[in-house]
C-alpha cells in the first residue's frame, strides 16, 4: 500500500487519539511530579491540547499540498 | 451591583440579536443561504463559529460542576477537545468535497444520495433531530442558571430563558446561518476571554495553582485519579467515552452542516487543526471547578460553581461580563442546533420525504417558520416536562455515532450499501438502548461504543452478501 499524502495525513491525525486512548491506564494514575502547579494527568490533557494542532498543522499542510497540485493537473 | 451586571448581559443579547439580523437582511433569502450561508464562509469566520457553536452551556457549567461532583472523570472533555477534531480534520475534507459537488445542505442529503435511499435519509433526519433536542432544552436550562446567577436573582431562570431564546429565535428566522455564523464570532471571541478571566478564581480567591493541587491532593485525594469522587467513573469509562466523542462528535447534524457553510475544503480543516488551542479555555473552568472544593464546599447544585466562584472573586461588573460570556456559550449553540432542525425537518421529512414537490424557496420558509416551532416547543418542554428529554439525553450522542460508519465506509469503500447501512443503524440504536436502560454500561464501557461496534459488526457483512451500489453511484463518488 503506497504511503499517500492523504494516508499520511491520516497517520498524523490518528497519533494524539490513539496515544491519549491507550495511555490511559498508565498516565491517569500519575499525580506526581506536579507541572505548573497541576497534577501531572491534568497537564498531560493540556500538553497534547497544546501539541494537537502542530501536528494537525503538519498534516494539513501535506494534504492541502496535494490538494492543490491536483486542482492544478 | 446586580443592575451593572444586568445591563451587561442584556446589552450583549442586544447587540448579537442586531448582528444576526442584519447578517441575513444583506443577502438574497434563499434555501442554500438560509441553511448553509451559501457556502461563502472563510477560515476566520468559520473557527470563531465553530468554537462557538462547539463550547456550550455545558463547558461554562458542565465543566466546573464535574470537576466539583466527580473530579479526574472530566478529564476526558479535555481530551476529547483535541481528539474530536482529529477525526473532524479527517472528516471536513469529505463532508465539504461531496456537499459542494452535490448541493447538499444537510447530513441526510448524504446519505440519501449515497446510498440512493430517501428512506435512509428520513431515518438519519429523524435520528439526528432526536439527538438535537435535549440538546437545544440543556442550552435553555443553562441560560436561566447564568442569567439568574449573574444578576444576584434580580431575574429568574424561567424569564431569563425565554427572553434570549425568544431573541434568538428572532435572529435565526432573519439571519439563518449567516446570521448565526455572524453572531458566532462575537460570541467565541466573549467566550475565550471569559473563560481566562474565570482563571482569577484558582489564583486570587485560592492563591494559585500550586495551593489549590496542594489543598486538593491532602483533603480530597480521590478527586484525582480513577475511578474519581465517587467511585462511578473506572479507567473503561474514561477511555470509551474518549472514544465515543472521538468518533461521535462531528457526526453530530448541525456541525456537518457549518462545514458545508465554509467557502473552500481548506476553511474547515484550517479550523479544526487549529481548534484545540481555542479549547485551553475549558481549563480555567476545570480549576474553578476544583476551587469551589475550597471556597464553597457546601454548594448545593455543582452546575454553579463557576458563578458562585467568581462572585467571591470579582466585581458585579465582572460577574456580568463573565455571566454575558456563558449566554453567549448557550445562545449560540443553541441556535445553531435549533436552527440546524429546522432545516433537516424541512429538507429531509418535508422536502425529500412527505412533500417532493416542494420548491426550495417553499422549503426555506418552512424551515424558518420552524425555527419558531422548535424554539416555543423547547421552551414548553423546559418550563413544563423538564425530565422528558432526559431519557433521550442518555442516548443522544450514542445514536448519533452510529452514523459513523455509513459516513466513514460511504467515503471509502465501495462495496458499502443502503441495507448494511441501515441495517447497522438500526442495530446499532437498539443496542444502544438495551445497554442504556436494561443492562446500563457493561463493564464500564460507554453504551454508544457497544452501539457502534454491533452496528460495525452488522453493516460490513450485510454489505457484503447486498447488491452492491448502482454504477452511477461509483463512478460519482470514486472517480
Amino acid at each position: 500500500m503506497p504511503l499517500t499524502a492523504e494516508r499520511i495525513a491520516v497517520l498524523l491525525a490518528a497519533i494524539p487519539p490513539i496515544v491519549l486512548i491507550l495511555s490511559a491506564p498508565v498516565v491517569l494514575y500519575i499525580v506526581e511530579p506536579r507541572v505548573l502547579g497541576m497534577p501531572f494527568n491534568l497537564f498531560w490533557h493540556l500538553m497534547w491540547m497544546v501539541a494537537g494542532p502542530f501536528i494537525l498543522t503538519v498534516a494539513y499542510t501535506i494534504r492541502v499540498r496535494e490538494m492543490r497540485m491536483k486542482r492544478e493537473v | 451591583m446586580e443592575i451593572i451586571a444586568l445591563i451587561i448581559i442584556f446589552s450583549w443579547l442586544v447587540i448579537t440579536t442586531i448582528v444576526a439580523a442584519l447578517a441575513g437582511i444583506i443577502k438574497k433569502f434563499s434555501l442554500e443561504e438560509w441553511t448553509v450561508a451559501s457556502r461563502e464562509i472563510r477560515s476566520i469566520i468559520m473557527y470563531f463559529a465553530l468554537a462557538a457553536e462547539i463550547y456550550s452551556a455545558f463547558t461554562f457549567l458542565g465543566l466546573a460542576g464535574w470537576a466539583f461532583s466527580y473530579g479526574y472523570s472530566i478529564y476526558y472533555a479535555p481530551a476529547y477537545f483535541t481528539t474530536a477534531y482529529c477525526t473532524g480534520f479527517l472528516l471536513a475534507k469529505y463532508y465539504w468535497i461531496y456537499s459542494k459537488k452535490f448541493g447538499y445542505i444537510t447530513q441526510a442529503d448524504y446519505f440519501a444520495d449515497r446510498y440512493e435511499s430517501r428512506l435512509l435519509g428520513v431515518i438519519v433526519a429523524i435520528i439526528g433531530v432526536l439527538a438535537l433536542l435535549p440538546y437545544i432544552q440543556l442550552q435553555i436550562i443553562g441560560v436561566g442558571i447564568i442569567v439568574e446567577s449573574a444578576s444576584y436573582g434580580t431575574i429568574d431562570r424561567t424569564t431569563a430563558f425565554i427572553i434570549a431564546f425568544l431573541c434568538t429565535a428572532v435572529f435565526i428566522f432573519i439571519g439563518g446561518a449567516r446570521g448565526i455564523l455572524w453572531t458566532n464570532v462575537l460570541q467565541g471571541i466573549l467566550m475565550f476571554t471569559c473563560a481566562f478571566i474565570v482563571l482569577g478564581v484558582p489564583l486570587i480567591g485560592v492563591g494559585g495553582i500550586d495551593r489549590l493541587f496542594d489543598i486538593v491532593i491532602r483533603e480530597f485525594p480521590s478527586h484525582l485519579v480513577p475511578p474519581g469522587a465517587k467511585g462511578i467513573h473506572p479507567i473503561q469509562w474514561y477511555m470509551s467515552s474518549l472514544l465515543l466523542t472521538t468518533l461521535g462528535f462531528w457526526m453530530f447534524p448541525h456541525l456537518v452542516m457549518r462545514v458545508y457553510a465554509a467557502k473552500s475544503p481548506e476553511a474547515p480543516m484550517r479550523s479544526t487543526a487549529l481548534m484545540p488551542w481555542y479549547s485551553i479555555l475549558a481549563f480555567p473552568i476545570i480549576l474553578a471547578g476544583y476551587s469551589a472544593l475550597i471556597l464553597v464546599p457546601k454548594l448545593g447544585v455543582a452546575d454553579m460553581a463557576v458563578m458562585e466562584t467568581i462572585k467571591i472573586v470579582y466585581p458585579a461588573s465582572i460577574v456580568g461580563l463573565v455571566g454575558a460570556g456563558g449566554l453567549a456559550a448557550a445562545v449560540s449553540t443553541g441556535g445553531g442546533l435549533i436552527q440546524a432542525s429546522a432545516a433537516i425537518i424541512a429538507r429531509n421529512w418535508i422536502q425529500r420525504g412527505l412533500w417532493p414537490k416542494a420548491g426550495d424557496i417553499t422549503t426555506a420558509w418552512i424551515a424558518r417558520f420552524l425555527t419558531l416551532v422548535i424554539t416555543i416547543t423547547s421552551l414548553l418542554l423546559a418550563l413544563y416536562a423538564p425530565a422528558l428529554l432526559v431519557y433521550l439525553l442518555l442516548v443522544a450522542y450514542s445514536f448519533v455515532v452510529q452514523f459513523f460508519p455509513g459516513t466513514a465506509l460511504g467515503y471509502t469503500w465501495k462495496r458499502a450499501t443502503k441495507a448494511g447501512v441501515m441495517a447497522g443503524i438500526l442495530v446499532g440504536c437498539l443496542v444502544v438502548i438495551l445497554t442504556s436502560f436494561v443492562w446500563r454500561d457493561p463493564y464500564g464501557v460507554h453504551s454508544g461504543i457497544w452501539g457502534l461496534a454491533a452496528n460495525f459488526a452488522t453493516t460490513i457483512p450485510v454489505c457484503l452478501i447486498t447488491k452492491p451500489p448502482s454504477q452511477q453511484v461509483l463512478n460519482r463518488f470514486f472517480k
